[in-house]
């Protein structure tokens, strides 16, 4: 099953790869428009991804996270989390049970993590920087990865 | 055994390959655990400097980054120039290709980039880590793998083997041994040939099972030979009993009209040597009477013979005695009697014990036989064999012949090379009147009177017979017990 995954995600991202190179593909950290947090370090994010309780200004960080791109997938786990995807979900299990924090929130559909980004106060959510730019209420506080 | 073999042969390359991948799986997961930790730790170093005024810093981060772990590229791509690691060439820009699985582009290096900077100072951080240390490990692991299923497989081989040796063979033994004896061999004894303790068990039980079994069949055959034995004996007993109660009921009858007939011929032969005695001796009437008295004593003579059959006759006079004179007297008057062309034989033992007999029956008994022989020869070249000895019988003679007992006894036996006779023919020899010869050649009394002697000396006789060879006959006469006063044939006597 995984050896599938990986040959589709090999095959879509050698299709997306021309793609990629000529517009310099961006996955972009954002939050709503109404959370007073405007940059979040690179340490925190991690943090708040692994199940662990990031509060700025006394605003408490709530991540988001995507499914069905496995591009994405792929660079949140290299350069967001970084460490493999079994190192990941056992560390964010482990963490979630020690801090007793909620797990990160996983959404299908850009709309609803978006919407969720939306209702809840300083929530964190990465996607492509196409699609977060076409978004209202939503402000980018950070680039997480920038394709060449 | 093959189909374990099989099994394996099918197992061991699926179970390679499982064993392979979960490892590598779990190697290349460690590497990017790795890689991408130790990304993020140099990115995280450089984040905070400033590019632009501290280049020279850097480029020491990157060197250092180069040198530590299994990094082999480390650049900074700043504002479209490649600030690289000063121990390394470094790559155009546009040729950089990040990886986002092990060996994902097939160039032995996992790339990453990172973001550094904000701003107006971001940068991207490209980094380089070498899979061949990892690549090594996994041809280690599958080396390993290899090794390991190869010992396992020569274990299930000597398992196999010893398996083989020790319980397939001997079952396989037990199994053909089991055929065997449910076939009907049961003579051969069960070994085992297993070190096993439950097929030695197996083997004893089963030899126990072969024994017990050889015991049954030998008990049940002997109780087989024991009754057709015994079925042999009874019938031997009934043709005996048979053969008895006719001879026994037709010396009854014959005695009976006998002495009838003797009786009207006494008076008979008194009146006519009555008369003969008033009449002259040349007178016709005389000559007459005088035929009358010879054939009147024929008939007495006959009458006699009957009743000696009957074993009704009064006038034994039986008496202790060593029967060789007796014989050696009957044969003298027999010699006298036979033509000079036969050869009659004689071995006579002196050196036996006495028999209670009454030797003028005995004469008789000897000439009655050696008559029948001579009529038997008559036609043909031969002689007459007459002997006379001491035997013990077996009790195998006795089963055969009921009116023998186990003991010493006087046998008297006549033997020629006649004509012989038939078995039927033997069956009747002791009946009265019954004859083989023509009409008028005998009277059919000779055995029969025979008979009634043997039986009136608590005796027993044989015939035997066979067609073209001649026949032999034996007399066994009890010997007298000089102990005991008795006869040792310790049977009862007939009255």
């Amino acid at each position: 099953m995984r050896s599938a995954c990986t040959i589709l995600a090999l095959v879509v991202f050698g299709c997306l790869l021309p793609q990629l190179a000529d517009a310099e593909r961006m996955v972009v950290l954002i939050t709503g428009e109404s959370c007073p947090v405007h940059e979040l370090s690179t340490l925190d994010i991690r943090k708040a991804y692994l199940s662990v309780a990031v509060s700025v200004d006394g605003h408490v960080i709530r991540p988001f996270r995507l499914a069905g791109d496995e591009l994405l997938s792929q660079i949140f786990y290299q350069s967001i989390v970084s460490m493999s995807q079994k190192s990941y979900e056992r560390r964010a299990l482990s963490m979630a049970v020690k801090y007793g924090t909620p797990r990160p929130a996983v959404f299908d559909d850009v709309e609803s993590a978006v919407d969720a980004v939306r209702r809840l106060q300083c929530g964190v959510l990465y996607l492509w920087k196409e699609d977060a730019d076409s978004l209202d209420s939503v402000r980018i506080i950070k680039l997480l990865w920038q394709g060449d | 055994m093959l189909m374990v073999l099989l099994i394996h042969a099918v197992l061991m390359p699926i179970l390679f390959f499982t064993l392979a991948t979960a490892v590598e799986r779990n190697l290349e997961d460690g590497f990017l655990d790795d890689a991408r930790l130790y990304a993020r730790v140099i990115a995280d170093g450089i984040d905070k400097l400033d590019v632009e005024s501290g280049q020279e810093l850097v480029i020491e981060r990157l060197d250092s980054a180069v040198l530590g772990g299994q990094s082999i590229y480390a650049a900074l791509v700043y504002k479209n120039t490649v600030i690289a690691s000063s121990m390394m060439e470094p790559l155009e820009i546009g040729q950089f290709q990040e990886d986002f699985e092990f060996g994902e582009h097939g160039d032995d290096t996992y790339y990453l980039s990172l973001p550094v900077g904000s701003g107006s100072r971001a940068g991207i951080l490209h980094l380089g880590f070498d899979e061949a240390p990892t690549r090594e490990n996994f041809a280690t692991i599958r080396s390993t793998i290899i090794y390991a299923l190869a010992a396992y497989m020569l274990l299930v081989l000597i398992a196999i083997g010893y398996l083989s040796s020790a319980v397939v063979r001997p079952l396989k033994w037990l199994q053909q041994a089991s055929r065997t004896i449910s076939s009907g061999e049961v003579d051969k004894e069960l070994q085992t040939k297993s070190s096993l303790v439950e097929i030695q068990d197996l083997t004893a039980d089963l030899e126990k099972m072969r024994s017990k079994l050889v015991g049954m069949n030998a008990q049940l055959q002997q109780e087989i030979a024991d009754r057709e034995l015994a079925d042999t004996e009874r019938r031997n007993l009934e043709r005996y009993l048979r053969h008895a109660q006719r001879l026994e009921s037709l010396g009854t009858l014959a005695g009976g009209v006998a002495h009838e007939f003797n009786n009207i011929l006494q008076p008979l032969l008194l009146y006519t040597d009555l008369a003969l005695e008033d009449l002259p001796e040349d007178s016709p009437a005389a000559v007459n009477l005088r035929n009358v008295l010879d054939l009147a004593s024929r008939a007495k003579g006959l009458s006699q013979q009957i009743l000696t059959f009957g074993r009704q006759d009064t006038d034994a006079d039986f008496e202790e005695l060593n029967l060789a004179p007796v014989v050696h007297e009957a044969l003298t008057m027999i010699r006298a009697l036979l033509l000079a062309t036969i050869d009659l034989r004689a071995d006579i033992s002196g050196d036996i014990g006495d028999v209670r007999c009454d030797p003028a029956q005995i004469k008789q008994l000897i000439i009655n036989l050696c008559n029948n022989s001579f009529r038997a020869l008559s036609a043909t070249d031969g002689y007459i064999h007459v002997s006379l000895k001491e035997v013990l019988v077996p009790r195998n003679k006795v089963t055969e012949n009921p009116n023998l007992h186990e003991g010493e006894y006087v046998v008297l036996q006549v033997a020629d090379t006649g004509v012989g006779m038939d078995p039927q023919t033997v069956e009747r020899v002791f009946e009265p009147f019954f004859t083989t010869q023509d009409v008028g050649q005998g009277t059919g009394l000779g055995l029969s009177v025979v008979h009634g002697i043997v039986l009136r000396h608590d005796g027993e006789i044989i015939v035997e017979s066979e067609l073209g060879k001649g026949t032999t006959v034996r007399i066994y006469l009890p010997l007298v017990d000089e102990d005991a006063g008795e006869n040792n044939g310790k049977r009862e006597s007939h009255g």
